[in-house]
């Protein structure tokens, strides 16, 4: 007997768990449908944008790649999106973060304390998962990289999805484990479709910082190794690597623990959006069978 | 670059006594209307002219002259009995203050008032604020601004951020250029705008006879009609990055700006989330002037 189990956080008529200023919340009016001598109603969704809640990121949501993959989503075939895929558990990684964060996930560190903030900003970096330990959590499912059509990390960072805007640095949501360079090679070389993760994104969360943000603003040492972490991740980032070869990369999933350290039946097909230019993001309901 | 100057002890003594008279001219009882306080600046141009004529050329070349730098400085200014008569003064030496439907009075005070989560930067929140200029949802936006820091405190963030249209053009190429010269971007006002909710205008202009660049730019909630406009828009913000200026803003001091070659922004700093070190939050007050 087989479980079917929903992957995704819903659309609602709030703001999307994440910290931008931007204005995506998703705005619902109603018109009359087009009939002749019968009442039709129908809706239509004014400033729905293709990144919030669920969501795959195509090549072309980074810029420089929009032009290498200019392909529109639909033109995507059906089968990148479907296939055995393998869930890692990587949520021990988040776990060394817990003194940071109190129990709703805020920062519980006091921004004007330059060491604190530093020793967070350094603890990120603990949240690396290399190609050694990719292969471990890929041994625990039992299954080689070659025979599965995508990996997903489960990091159990689920729990706090929450329909809100935070501060970019104020909430454990936006800091998860993300790849190294010879993890993301080594998932380049298996030439996988896709693979996904239950939090904001799979990149180190030192992209959060712009180096305007408060702790940075207060505690210039803290400032001065945000802006050099940066311009590594300008060189190197999980988005990059793994865009730059058609990998996609589905984000804000919902993962619930009993699928970790298992293979899934992964069904993720976005709609067949052809709209010329638009290879960016696509917004999806996952789904998966389990035995 | 902007030019510094800072006031000598004769110009600080005449400008103090220029914002007194100002003061005693405009009915006291009705101060809170700043038409009083405008009109009584306007006034005493002729007078100002004459005590201070340096600052007062330094002024007219930020108006007329288009090869200035397009940022003044202005240190060691008097503490007027009422801060608003100073920039109401400075305001008309310059040109003509200004008020705009929907945006408050002549002089706006830019400090910390409230602290919702997922609210847009602001005059009256501590949030990073990136380099901006005002109004560009405006049809005619205000050609200068000037902002007088009435408490600003070093270490409790704040800082100033600085970037000229010039320099920033010497990082881009032709074809972003050209780009951005293109009227296809959607610049959206915000729900207190009295105006029109959105304007469609291109990103920089060129005098055909000057050759003098102008530009309208803020970056959250910017659309753009094609792929080609949001990539050369990715390549101006990183051409922000590579020359904007961090400035500190000490109290009693005043920059004018033309908000037409300038952008502007801001560090966070101290507020509800991490108090002030000196017990007085960050207060600047703003004052559009047009010609």
């Amino acid at each position: 007997m087989s479980q079917i189990i929903d992957l995704s956080h819903p659309i609602h008529q709030k703001p999307s768990c994440s910290f931008g200023a931007v204005d995506n919340m998703p705005s619902l009016s109603f018109q009359e449908g087009e009939a002749h001598g019968v009442s039709f109603i129908t809706s239509r969704i004014d400033n729905l944008h293709s990144n919030i809640c669920t969501h795959i990121d195509f090549p072309g949501h980074i810029s420089a790649l929009g032009a290498k993959f200019p392909k529109p989503i639909g033109m995507y075939a059906v089968d990148r999106f479907v296939g055995t895929v393998a869930v890692l558990d990587v949520s021990t990684k988040v776990s060394k973060l817990d003194t940071y964060f109190d129990k709703l996930g805020q920062l519980a560190v006091d921004v004007r304390d330059e060491r604190a903030i530093l020793n967070f900003l350094g603890c990120l970096s603990s949240l690396a998962i290399n190609r050694d330990e990719l292969k471990e959590c890929l041994r625990l499912c039992g299954r080689p990289l070659t025979a599965v059509v995508g990996v997903l990390f489960y990091t159990g960072r689920s729990v706090l999805w929450r329909y809100n805007k935070f501060e970019s640095w104020q909430y454990a949501y936006f800091f998860s484990p993300y790849l190294t360079h010879d993890a993301c090679q080594h998932l380049v070389e298996a030439r996988l479709s896709f693979v996904g993760v239950d939090s904001f994104q799979l990149e180190d969360p030192i992209i959060n910082f712009n180096g305007l943000e408060l702790p940075l603003a207060l505690n210039q040492s803290a400032r001065q190794f945000v802006k050099e972490r940066l311009g590594s991740i300008e060189r190197f980032s999980n988005h990059l690597a793994l865009l730059g070869h058609d990998i996609l990369i589905y984000e804000n999933l919902r993962l619930p623990p009993e699928i970790r350290n298992r293979l899934i039946n992964f069904h993720g097909v976005p709609l067949n959006m052809r709209l010329e230019g638009m290879n960016d993001n696509a917004l999806v309901r996952p789904y998966c069978t389990v035995a | 670059m902007q030019t510094v100057y800072e006031l000598n002890d004769q110009e600080q003594s005449a400008v103090l006594e220029l914002t007194q008279s100002s003061d005693s001219s405009s009915d006291v009882a009705i101060q809170a209307d700043q038409v009083s306080i405008v009109n009584a600046a306007v006034k005493l141009i002729p007078a100002a002219r004459e005590r201070i004529p340096d600052f007062y050329e330094l002024i007219r070349r930020l108006r007329e002259d288009h090869t200035s730098p397009g940022r003044i400085i202005l240190q060691r200014l008097p503490k007027a009995r009422d801060p608003k008569t100073l920039i109401a003064l400075i305001g008309s030496l310059l040109g003509m203050p200004t008020k705009y439907d929907g945006e408050g009075d002549f002089i706006i005070e830019i400090k910390e008032q409230s602290s919702n989560l997922g609210e847009r930067p602001s005059f009256k929140n501590a949030k990073e604020f990136y380099l901006h200029t005002d109004l560009s949802y405006a049809p005619t936006p205000p050609r200068f601004l000037l902002m007088h820091s009435i408490a600003n405190a070093q270490g409790d963030g704040g800082a100033s951020l600085f970037c000229g249209i010039e320099d920033t053009l010497t990082q881009l190429s032709a074809l972003d250029i050209e780009e951005l010269r293109k009227p296809q971007f959607i610049f959206p006002a915000p729900p207190h705008y009295a105006g029109t909710r959105e304007v469609q205008f291109s990103i920089l202009t060129q005098n055909a006879t000057s050759g003098a660049w102008r530009l309208r730019f803020r970056r959250d909630n910017l659309r753009v009609l094609s792929r080609s406009g949001i990539e050369a828009l990715t390549q101006l913000i990183r051409a922000f990055d590579k020359v904007s200026e961090q400035v500190f803003l000490p109290t009693d001091s005043l920059i004018l700006l033309d908000n037409a070659t300038q952008l502007h922004g801001r560090t966070a700093f101290a507020g509800t989330v991490a108090p002030s070190s000196l017990g007085q939050q960050r207060h600047l007050n703003r004052l559009y002037v047009n010609l």
